[in-house]
């Protein structure tokens, strides 16, 4: 509403109307004020978690309590609090604005909308603490949550419900992974959130562009508390985006939420420890750092009554040790690892996964038949050929078994190289772990792989959808199927070569 | 009244109270409240008790004639002679002045009542407004009024831990808050 438009007046005249209220408001009186952080004396009845309000018109939430004073820490850095300031209880614990009308909306860490399009009309709010959902209400992970990236999907497969930690150094494309993910949601009735704590607006604003231009944005909810905000905005980011995915949750619908990244929430945390005075532990984190991630990576999960919410919490850190104290936390935490290697992603191999380091404990039982099967043996033969490579760089002269182990491998490597923005199906996954397979690939030239495996999948979709459609209404390669694939890709194996010749 | 920060003037406060508390009365209190105001008003006095080049003597002098001019509780000459002989702790007197008095407050269900208005209050007014908060707090209370014309028109009824307030400026403050912070 445009403040022109109030008639002030008359408004001032309609609460003069309202008769005083008969019981007294609780209140508080600050005694000190800090950086986002102020000591209240009073406040009584108050409780862990609610939210209060000052005279000045600030906003803050309790969040330690001794025996006289309460620590309360305030929402917005621009409303100034003073000494002496009355405090009043509100009764209310936080709570953010969920529904449909969030879809497409960029928002901050209270629900209210930041990127000028308006109020966003909803009915109903949620709180931002949730307990998580029960034993009883959760069924075990048994549906693939698709991320479109070869190396994933066919090597640590992500389940519906599952949480997947990312992890690496800065710079290694840990973000993009989940960007992609996001966008191979389109048209898979897939409800994504991503939350953006403590980064740059104008990195915020360029990923918001991307998602719009890929028509990503339809889908999608974008919770952002930005590295200017308070501390407080920054650690509630991660709790009010989860409160709007459990929202779609228990509407039965799936949910993808991308927390980017948590070693800044971790980071918030500890500085607001640090202004409670709270005992500095390791890294001078507070003892309950690791309860602050898991309660809040608990609340992802797969219904039983339908719905699901499947978290890819992202962490940072330096010089590629996940012995830190946040990773180790969050890899106990989570239901596995995708580590992003800065040796990988300098050597040009992107995503720069590191196939050893990562692993998944339960998307496995989500991975489709098609992809399964076809990807049996890949692990262990990029081990196989990561252990002959450092062998091979003393210049040892190796047999022709190691020497074909060797060729297989870069092939692998080759093949789960991927441009970003660029997302398999499942069928085409299992097309091209069909070819490195079945030894089609042996013949390509290095530098033809990425060309040869895109175009043989156009290929199979195009002229022999049969095979195609059956794949995808099966969801597997039956060996009737790979017999029937055999010939087509000695067909198309003779045609690239024609082509290439041409060219 | 609200207790002081410092835990080691709140151990003293409870030590004090829990000894004396029978022979306490409010006035001898409000006489503490006055003396601790005073103190951190006139901060030279409390460098002086402090300081470690005054010989010990001349601060008993000194202590004897602030509790002889406030006209304190005989005991808290003793209690004051035994915090001198404790080095520093001395320094916490306005600190545990304070803390006596708002323990003393708490455990005998006493609140400090301010009564604002735009105009004037009789005391018939104040009195109902007493009364009213008694009733509501379920404490007895001690009550000052004030004009305080920033309200515009009404009244306000303040404590450190309850508020009730029937004014323009809070009115005014509501709409203000309504529009133009929660937009």
């Amino acid at each position: 509403m445009n403040s022109k438009d109030i008639d002030l007046v008359s408004l001032l005249e309609k609460e003069l109307e309202n008769k005083p209220h008969k019981k007294l408001d609780e209140i508080g009186v600050v005694v000190q004020v800090g950086d986002g952080i102020c000591k209240v004396y009073g406040l009584i009845h108050a409780i862990y978690g609610e939210i209060v309000h000052f005279e000045g018109g600030n906003k803050g939430i309790i969040l330690n309590m001794s025996e006289d004073f309460v620590s309360i820490f305030l929402l917005s850095k621009s409303i100034s609090v003073a000494e002496q300031e009355v405090v009043k209880r509100t009764g209310k614990a936080m709570q953010v604005p969920v529904g449909d009308a969030m879809i497409g909306r960029v928002v901050n860490a209270l629900g209210d909308p930041i990127d000028g399009l308006g109020e966003i009309q909803t009915t109903e709010h949620r709180l931002v603490e949730q307990e998580c959902p029960t034993i009883v209400e959760r069924t075990p992970i048994s549906k693939p949550m698709q991320t479109g990236i070869l190396a994933i999907d066919a090597l640590v497969p992500i389940g519906r419900g599952q949480r997947e930690l990312i992890v690496g150094n800065r710079n290694t494309g840990k973000t993009a992974l989940a960007i992609d993910t996001i966008l191979n949601q389109k048209d898979k009735d897939v409800v994504c959130v991503y939350v953006s704590v403590g980064q740059r607006q104008g990195n915020l604003a360029r990923l918001v562009r991307k998602l719009e231009e890929h028509g990503a944005l339809e889908y999608t909810v974008v919770l952002s508390a930005d590295s200017s905000e308070a501390v407080l905005n920054q650690y509630l980011a991660p709790y009010s985006a989860t409160a709007i995915a459990e929202y779609f949750m228990h509407q039965g619908k799936d949910v993808l939420i991308v927390y980017d990244d948590l070693t800044n929430h971790a980071i918030a945390y500890r500085e607001m420890s640090l202004l409670m005075r709270r005992a500095p532990g390791r890294e001078a984190y507070p003892g309950d750092v690791f309860y602050l991630h898991s309660r809040l990576l608990e609340r992802a999960a797969c219904l039983k009554q339908g719905g699901s919410i499947t978290a890819l919490p992202i962490i940072q850190i330096q010089e590629d040790d996940i012995t830190a104290y946040i990773p180790t936390n969050l890899i106990s935490i989570t239901d596995g690892q995708i580590f992003v290697d800065t040796q990988l992603f300098n050597q040009g191999i992107r995503p720069a996964i590191n196939v050893e380091l990562s692993v998944s404990r339960v998307g496995g039982a989500a991975q489709t038949n098609a992809v399964k099967r076809m990807s049996k043996a890949l692990r262990l033969e990029l081990a196989q050929y990561h252990d002959l490579l450092s062998f091979a760089q003393f210049g040892t002269e190796l047999d022709e078994v190691s020497q074909k182990q060797l060729n297989r491998g870069a092939i692998a490597v080759e093949i789960l190289k991927q441009a970003q923005y660029l997302h398999y199906s499942f069928i085409d996954e299992a097309l091209i772990l069909f070819l490195l397979r079945f030894n089609y690939l042996d013949e390509v030239d290095r530098k033809d792989t990425s060309s040869f495996i895109q175009k043989f999948t156009s290929y199979v979709q195009s002229v022999y959808a049969d095979i195609y459609n059956a794949i995808e209404k099966e969801q597997d390669i039956s060996e009737d199927t790979v017999q029937k694939l055999k010939p087509v890709a000695q067909e198309f194996v003779v045609l690239f070569e024609k082509e290439q010749k041409k060219s | 009244m609200v207790v002081s920060q410092s835990l080691s003037s709140k151990k003293y406060a409870t030590a004090f109270v829990n000894v004396y508390q029978d022979s306490l009365t409010l006035e001898d209190v409000q006489v503490m409240m006055k003396a601790s105001v005073f103190l951190q008003r006139h901060q030279s006095i409390m460098l002086l008790i402090c300081s470690a080049g005054l010989k010990k003597q001349d601060k008993f002098k000194i202590i004897a004639m602030l509790c002889k001019h406030f006209n304190m509780h005989e005991s808290l000459e003793k209690f004051l002679e035994l915090l001198l002989k404790k080095k520093n702790d001395i320094c916490l007197l306005p600190e545990i002045l304070q803390d006596i008095c708002y323990l003393y407050k708490k455990r005998n269900n006493i609140l400090d009542l301010q009564i604002k208005s735009a105009e004037p209050l009789d005391q018939e007014s104040v009195e109902v407004f007493k009364k009213f908060f008694a009733q509501q707090s379920q404490k007895d209370i001690i009550a000052t009024t004030q004009t305080d014309t920033s309200l515009i028109a009404g009244v306000r009824l303040q404590s450190t831990t309850f508020l009730w307030e029937y004014s323009v400026a809070s009115r005014l403050r509501a709409l203000r808050q309504k529009f133009f912070i929660e937009g």
